[in-house]
């Protein structure tokens, strides 16, 4: 980056002439001595800096006249000399950013210090934004994050922290006052985040923070009136219905158009055969429309109007010997899916007490949540015929399963409304977080900090079906069949941290030492029986057991324990050191194997308090950033992958089964840790008394090693279980981002306004072999792949060009004009699997947010941008409505299909016979994912007037807010934001990412609200 | 870093105490992981997986027999389904590729088989937890399963295939020479032999629940076939391999590793009650499910399966969900002799055939019937009707369909009626039985310059026994004589056989073994391709036969393509010379 700054410097010379000694202490705000705060003469570079009791002394001459006192964070205070001998100062906080205390791992710090990469998302910025889920208020924020919202009422979001670097499950840790893996609270009682992202400050989380940690911390009471909080919103929520289907005339006329195709006769006696088969049904439509066209919208049917609702009281105070927070907070959400909702009812409890050289205290959260039937229902709904009702009148209105008949409408597609009207499903969880935690003061500088953490996670889910479950048009059920699934997890953490603070001169050294030990036990129970009264699902009351009964069970352990260390040293608060170790012992790995040692070092210049830079006035701060370190992982390995694992193969011998055993797997017995080499390069700049501020921050990701489960050929002989884990291949990331903020008062007119931007690339930069690893499947063909040179889970398929016409020369055999033409990349005359390529990628090159928040008098405004550049969706919805697949219910593209009468089409001709042409995964279904959004849009009002001083209102905001409210994209399916989950089996999970298949689909929310403090 | 780590790890010790134990978990799920170190009884169960293969789709369940009848001339495949049944198609109209779902189960499995002898074989081998005389047996099963599994895979795949030495192996590398994969073979049974021997398990031991399990006749009946085959198969050194194989098959009709004899009743061999007889040297064993079938035999929950050649190909359409995806021909029946004007009985045995056997069907629409038994014009109404789909699809040419594995009567009573939908058979797969033994006896004794005909003789005097009072009415029409009186096959020296023996013997196997997924071997080892490439040229006489459908550029090739999948897996292994 170029430097455009002119450097001048200043050569002052002094002359000497009588001299005299000014002392005096200085503090801060609250009374507390600063350490190390600079006293220099003005103009000069004299000075010197105060001791730990915040003493100073300073001998001046008499041409002296002014001294300048300043220390990070504070406001810089100059003060005539005079005649005094003694000044006594207390120092100002400044209000921008620098200040900010950060917390890191194992410890704080203030931004100013900071020597590796970390972004801070604070509670004013998360109060702005009515969101359901903490992750949601994460999009767009911050540099080097990516959040893809799931639309699912009550779902999180999917976060990667500077890329995506395994085909594994990728998550961020979560670290919320202090319970490692915590889920996150509301966002009314978040404090702070903090976005850890170089390997420098998530080593000390080892193992656990090789995917980036976010730390959140709750809010805690303050010193002064007691304070409540009541913050409520109420929303309406609509979704996109854009996809073009056709209705019941539209779908008689593409049957129309079938018949001609498959009656057609060329001028000289050519035909088209293999058309569709015509549906009975379609068949009686084209005679008797009216009687048999219920001209139904299923889109229209399954969706609703949704509305979210979220109501959260706190009360908080503090003291010199304590203080307490505490708030309860109500959310209830219908989704715009008929029958899907969530609810979440949670209690945050925070407090503390101090006394002598201790401090005792203790973060309680505590929810307890129920979800419905959340599954998307959308691909059905794509397909169900249009000409089918509903409610069929014969069955004295009952809802079918099965409104069509499998030879009637050649398709066996469930009816959507059915399928959630039919059947019971509730899920109900109750989770409990508790950190306890005791600290004391040992000596000067030297703390030692106890905390001991739990989660409690209890999860329940049952599902009965209802009548017509399993016939197609069949009989009613006079019995059904329910099934409870339940587990639980307990997770158990105990820490011991042992913190030394000291500055000597203008050595300031923090050392900070501990152990830590985290167990965790998952068990679940899974049953299923049938036999249940179809009247009321909620009971459990049934007949006798059924031999289709089942109870299973599962449980497993682990644990990890870790020594940690972390100096971190700087002189004058100009040249900062830190080097953290951590070593983790895991109990997924063989022993031998268990123990593993990950080291970082950060550096760090305020290179603007180099004399010189000092006296540029535009450049308030100006500090570079280098950081190198390594860290572990063991994310994808299950609790006894390394265990030897049985395997049951049953067998007959005489005339009954004999239990037969075999080995699980395989072992791969040279398996060690994953390993993820991170460097960082940075500044942070702020001009212009903070008006302006720049991060940016280079990083080079070197995963090695990556925890696989490789394929193994099928000779090695586990049949199905075909793979191993392995250390399979090396990963790397790199990228850039930049975060800028302006911010600007005028009169009564302030605003601010952020952006961020992040570039990243993924690439895979070796794997066994050169073996490429297949994702994500459809119809026997890989939709994604893994190969070197490539990311992770890029589309793979054929290269779609076109449709064959009549007289081309170049037809397949087995293929007709109006079959799709693919490149037939090797030249060998046919198309094969050595025809596919990559042909997309579902990795942004770019995400971006901008952050505009205005005020002026009572009203603020906050209008919030985002999006992504550069990525490729895999619309598998196009597999539904545009492959004429059976009797189902296409898009209108299907009424421009080709046909020898309508040659000029990129719609292949009418047959159901398209396995090896149609369905096949091609560019056909890939389009550009790029787009930018309008996030969201708030405008508040806060009430001021005398009337509420006197009731002792502190706050009164009345706002309203509009999210996904436009977007801009050529995206042609519901939403690009596009978050597939893989199967929960699968552990190649990012190679599932960004294929739309059937989502439940993001929807606009609107929203009013209300904040009220007092 | 180190003095850090170790001052911690100190620190660690003196105030924590160390804590290894913490991190340290066992998994006490499943059998837990002593489970393999452990007595006889889990080293039992671990030679009872080596077994479970056996019955899983791509062997015994279904696919080694549907393949092996539609590659023959016995019978054809019939029906275009779904996906998995293209590829079925594709094998028995020799047009599969290597990406073949169904070649790749069949590679998957075999190899998953020697996967699980292998972990038998490794971890008992040195246990000493285990009695010998268990320990003889069990390993001796290994042994005899691993050479089973690697049999298959050769005849399948050819002998350049990878080679699984012990159960940790991830890839697999080749066997080096075209002999190596016959050596181990031999290697494996004559262990196995010898194993058996020691302890004297023979089929007089290996009664109760441990029916079914591998035993001295067993081993030496599979190493003289290995011998045959190899001798057949590999031009070179055949005298020496013939008579290595005709003194393996002289022990067994010598009764000295057991005690074996023909049954008197032919049916026998394929009848659910009359599992395990004295005929019988090695079965895979199938047992009922009930109507649960679907949940049990997933392949991948280590249940047992049910035999489902009678789905496939044996229970009349009209039953309902009737696969037919192979139906024999009428070259089968055709092979046939009549003498005096009464068929070889096998024939009744074997086939659904005009005039032939009844067929209970309990679901027919027609309630004058329904319940009672119906004959083949009746029960497999869409076979013979030229109107329906099948009339349509082949023309004028009639279908058979297979009673050899079918249902006993008995079972399509009313109070069976859940099992209707049922996609298996309790009957056990007779792999080899002591009729085979001596008809490849006989082969030996001809290739050697012995006699074969006494061989030959003793399986065609059993032929001629009448079926004995078994629900006699269902039999058919109860004038037909092989219900009333002794059959007329004439020894071979007095049949149309006399003068050229190789030629009884080949077709005494054929009509002997019908449905029992040796004819299609006997091809390739007797060389015989030119056999079917004759059949696809010239077709059976026109009335009323179909052609075996072989493609024109069929080359005698009977070898199936290596799985692609495996070839992407595995660097190592190159795809076999096949079409």
């Amino acid at each position: 980056m170029k430097n455009y700054f002119i450097l001048v410097f200043l050569f002052i010379s002094i002359a000497t002439f009588g001299q005299k000694a000014i002392k005096g202490n200085i503090v801060d705000e609250k009374g507390e001595p600063l350490i190390g705060a600079t006293v220099v003469v003005s103009g000069t570079t004299k000075g010197t800096v105060t001791n730990i009791d915040g003493h100073y002394e300073l001998s001046v001459s008499a041409n002296d006249q002014e001294l300048t006192y300043s220390y990070i964070g504070y406001l810089a205070k100059k003060i005539l000399i005079g005649n005094k001998t003694t000044i006594n100062v207390a120092m100002t906080p400044d209000q921008v950013s620098l200040s900010e205390i950060v917390v890191i791992g194992y410890g704080t710090t203030k931004k100013s210090d900071l020597t590796s990469s970390i972004s801070t998302i604070k509670s004013e910025e998360l109060s702005k934004l009515p969101v359901t889920t903490l992750e949601q208020s994460l999009q767009g924020r911050a540099a080097g994050v990516t959040v893809i919202q799931s639309a699912t009422p009550g779902g999180g979001a999917t976060i990667r922290i500077r890329g995506t670097n395994s085909p594994n499950g990728t998550d961020p840790l979560w670290v919320v006052d202090g319970i490692i893996g915590a889920q996150a609270p509301n966002s009314n009682d978040v404090e702070s985040m903090q976005i850890l992202k170089d390997a420098a400050a998530c080593a000390i989380y080892g193992s656990r923070g090789s995917n980036g940690v976010i730390i959140v911390s709750t809010k805690k009471g303050k010193k002064g009136e007691p304070k409540m909080t009541l913050n409520s919103f109420y929303g309406w929520q609509d979704i996109k219905k854009n996809l073009a289907m056709m209705d019941g005339n539209q779908y008689i006329q593409y049957w129309q158009n079938n018949k001609a195709v498959n009656n057609y006769v060329g001028p000289n006696g050519e035909k088209y055969p293999n058309g569709l088969s015509m549906p009975a049904r379609v068949d009686s439509a084209l005679v008797n429309p009216g009687k048999y066209n219920a001209n139904t919208n299923w889109l229209d049917q399954i969706y609703r109007n949704g509305s979210i609702h979220n109501l959260n009281f706190s009360i908080s105070n503090g003291s010199e010997t304590g203080n307490y927070f505490v708030s309860v907070d109500n959310k209830s959400q219908d989704g715009v899916q008929v029958g899907s909702g969530f609810q979440q009812t949670s209690l945050q409890v925070n407090s503390e007490l101090k006394k002598g050289i201790f401090k005792i205290g203790e973060n309680l959260n505590a929810k307890q949540s129920s979800a419905g039937d959340n599954g998307s229902r959308l691909q059905s709904a794509l397909r169900q015929s249009p000409l089918l009702a509903v409610r069929n009148i014969k069955a004295d209105g009952e809802i079918e399963l099965w409104p069509g008949n499998t030879s009637l409408d050649n398709s066996n597609n469930p009816n959507p409304v059915a399928d959630i009207m039919n059947h019971y499903y509730k899920n109900v969880s109750d989770v409990i977080q508790l950190a306890v935690y005791a600290e004391a003061d040992l000596f000067k500088g030297m703390t030692f900090k106890s905390n001991y953490s739990t989660i409690i996670a209890n999860s329940n889910d049952q599902s009965k079906g209802f009548k017509y479950l399993d016939g197609q048009a069949g009989p009613q059920n006079t019995t059904v069949s329910m099934s409870v699934n339940s587990n639980r997890s307990v997770y158990k953490q105990f820490e011991n941290i042992l913190t030394f603070n000291r500055s000597i001169a203008k050595h300031n050294i923090v050392l900070m030492g501990g152990y830590t030990r985290e167990a965790s036990a998952y068990r679940a129970l899974n049953t299923n029986h049938s036999g249940f009264n179809v009247s009321n699902p909620e009971t459990y009351a049934s007949k006798e057991p059924n031999t289709s009964d089942y109870i299973s069970g599962y449980f497993e352990e682990t644990s990890l324990q870790s020594v940690i260390a972390r100096a971190t040293y700087n002189f004058n608060s100009r040249y900062y050191l830190t080097a953290n170790v951590r070593r983790d012992g895991s109990s997924k790995f063989l022993e031998g194997h268990r123990w593993s040692t990950f080291p970082s070092v950060s550096l760090a210049w305020r290179i603007s308090d180099e004399s010189f830079l000092k006296n540029i006035r535009q450049i308030k701060y100006l500090k570079l950033r280098a950081s190198y370190g390594s860290i572990g992982s063991q994310s994808g390995i299950g609790a006894y992958n390394l265990r030897s694992l049985s395997s049951s193969a049953n067998y007959v011998f005489g005339n009954s089964t004999q239990q037969g055993i075999t080995q699980g797997g395989i072992i791969d017995k040279n398996l060690t840790w994953e390993t993820t080499y991170s460097s960082n390069l940075g500044f942070d700049l702020e001009l212009f008394d903070g008006l302006l501020s720049l991060t940016a921050d280079y990083f080079n990701k070197n995963t090695k090693g990556l925890l696989l489960n490789t394929p193994v050929p099928f000779s090695a002989g586990l049949d199905y279980r075909s793979s191993v884990f392995r250390n399979a291949g090396d990963v790397n990331n790199k990228g850039l981002e930049i975060t800028s903020s302006i911010r600007k008062k005028l009169g009564d007119f302030s605003f601010d306004i952020s952006a961020n931007f992040t570039k990243e690339k993924t690439t895979v930069t070796s794997l066994i072999k050169d073996q490429i690893f297949s994702g994500a499947t459809q119809y026997y063909s890989y939709l994604t792949n893994t190969a070197v040179g490539h990311g992770i889970g890029d589309f793979y398929g054929y290269v779609f060009n076109g449709i064959y016409q009549i007289g081309d020369k170049d037809i397949l055999a087995g293929l007709q004009a109006g079959d799709v033409r693919y490149k037939d990349l090797n030249g060998d005359g046919k198309i094969t699997a050595e025809d596919q390529t990559f042909i997309g990628k579902s990795v942004p090159d770019y995400t971006f947010g901008l952050t505009i928040n205005a005020e002026w008098k009572n009203f603020d405004l906050s209008i919030f941008f985002q999006g992504v550049q550069g990525n490729q969706i895999f619309n598998h919805n196009l597999y539904h409505t545009e492959i004429f697949a059976k009797g189902f219910n296409q898009s209108t593209k299907a009424l421009d299909a080709w046909r020898p009468d309508n040659p000029s089409t990129t719609v292949p001709r009418y047959t159901d016979q398209h396995t090896n042409n149609y369905a096949l995964p091609s560019s056909r279904f890939i389009e550009d994912g790029s787009y930018i959004r309008l996030q969201n849009l708030t405008l508040g009002y806060t009430v001021t007037n005398s009337l509420m001083s006197k009731i002792k209102i502190d706050k009164l905001r009345f706002y309203a807010s509009a999210q996904n409210l436009l977007t801009f994209t050529r995206y042609s399916g519901i939403d690009p934001e596009v978050n597939s989950a893989a199967p929960s089996w699968d552990n190649m999970k990012n190679t599932f990412r960004g294929i739309d298949n059937s989502l439940y689909p993001v929807a606009k929310t609107y929203v009013v609200g209300m904040e009220l403090n007092f | 870093m180190k003095i850090v780590k170790n001052i911690f790890l100190v620190l660690t010790a003196l105030i924590f105490g160390c804590s290894e134990d913490f991190i340290t978990k066992t998994n006490n799920d499943n059998m837990g992981e002593g489970f393999f170190n452990g007595g006889a009884s889990n080293a039992e169960k671990m030679v009872n997986a080596a077994y479970a293969p056996l019955q899983k789709n791509g062997l015994y369940c279904r696919t080694a027999s549907q393949l092996a009848q539609t590659r023959s001339d016995e019978a054809r495949i019939t029906k275009n389904t779904p996906k998995m049944q293209e590829d079925g198609v594709a094998m028995g109209t020799y047009n599969e590729n290597a990406n073949s779902q169904m070649a790749e189960m069949i590679w998957r499995q075999a190899y998953n088989g020697i996967f699980q002898s292998n972990v038998a074989i490794d971890n008992i081998t040195n246990n000493k937890n285990i009695a010998d005389e268990k320990k003889l047996q069990f390993l001796g099963e290994a042994y005899f399963l691993r050479a089973f599994y690697y049999f298959h895979l050769t005849m399948y795949f050819g002998e350049i295939i990878p080679e699984q030495t012990n159960s940790g192996e991830s890839v697999p590398s080749p066997f080096k020479t075209d002999t190596d994969v016959w050596e181990m073979m031999v290697a494996d049974l004559k262990q196995a032999q010898k194993n058996f021997e020691t302890i004297g398990f023979t089929n007089a031991k290996s009664v109760g629940d441990n029916l079914g399990r591998a035993n001295l006749g067993a081993a030496t009946g599979l190493l003289g076939k290995v011998y045959l085959y190899n001798a057949q198969m590999k031009k070179s050194n055949s005298t020496d391999m013939l008579n290595l194989a005709k003194a393996e098959f002289k022990k067994i009709v010598d009764q000295k590793v057991g005690s074996y004899s023909l049954m008197p009743n032919y049916m026998d061999n394929f009848r659910n009650s009359t599992e395990y007889n004295s005929e019988s040297l090695f079965e895979i064993g199938f047992m009922d499910y009930g109507t649960k079938v679907w949940e049990i035999d997933q392949d991948n929950d280590g249940g047992a399966e049910t035999n489902r050649i009678a789905k496939n190909a044996t229970m009349c359409d009209a039953v309902g969900e009737m696969w037919w995806n192979e139906a024999p021909t009428a070259r089968i029946l055709n092979e046939y002799e009549t003498n005096n004007g009464v068929k070889d009985f096998r024939c009744y045995y074997t086939l659904w055939q005009p005039g032939g056997a009844y067929f209970n069907d309990y679901k027919l629409e027609n309630e004058a019937v329904k319940g009672y038994v119906v004959h083949y014009e009746n029960a497999f109404t869409d076979l013979t009707n030229t109107t329906t789909k099948w009339g349509t699809e082949y023309g004028d040419y009639r279908f058979y369909g297979w009673r050899k594995y079918g249902f006993d009567y008995n079972y399509w009573v009313k109070d069976n009626i859940d099992k209707v939908n049922k996609v298996g058979s309790d009957i056990n797969y007779r792999y080899m039985r002591y009729a085979d033994v001596l008809l490849m006896l006989a082969e030996c004794e001809f290739y050697t310059g012995g006699d074969p005909k006494p061989m030959i003789n003793q399986v065609r005097a059993r032929a001629n026994n009448v079926v004995p009072d078994i629900n006699q009415s269902t039999w058919g029409n109860s004038s037909l004589p092989y219900l009333t009186s002794q059959g007329t096959l004439p020894t071979v020296e007095n049949s149309k056989y006399s003068s050229n023996l190789e030629a009884a013997i080949q077709h005494e196997r054929m009509v002997e073994l019908a449905c029992e997924a040796t004819r299609y071997y006997d091809i390739i080892r007797w060389n015989k391709a030119s056999l079917l490439i004759d059949l696809r040229k010239n077709g059976f006489p026109k009335a009323n036969i179909h052609e075996i459908i072989i493609d024109p550029g069929f080359t005698g090739n009977f070898l199936l393509p290596i799985p692609q999948e495996e070839l992407n897996r595995n660097s190592n292994i190159k795809q076999n010379n096949s079409n």
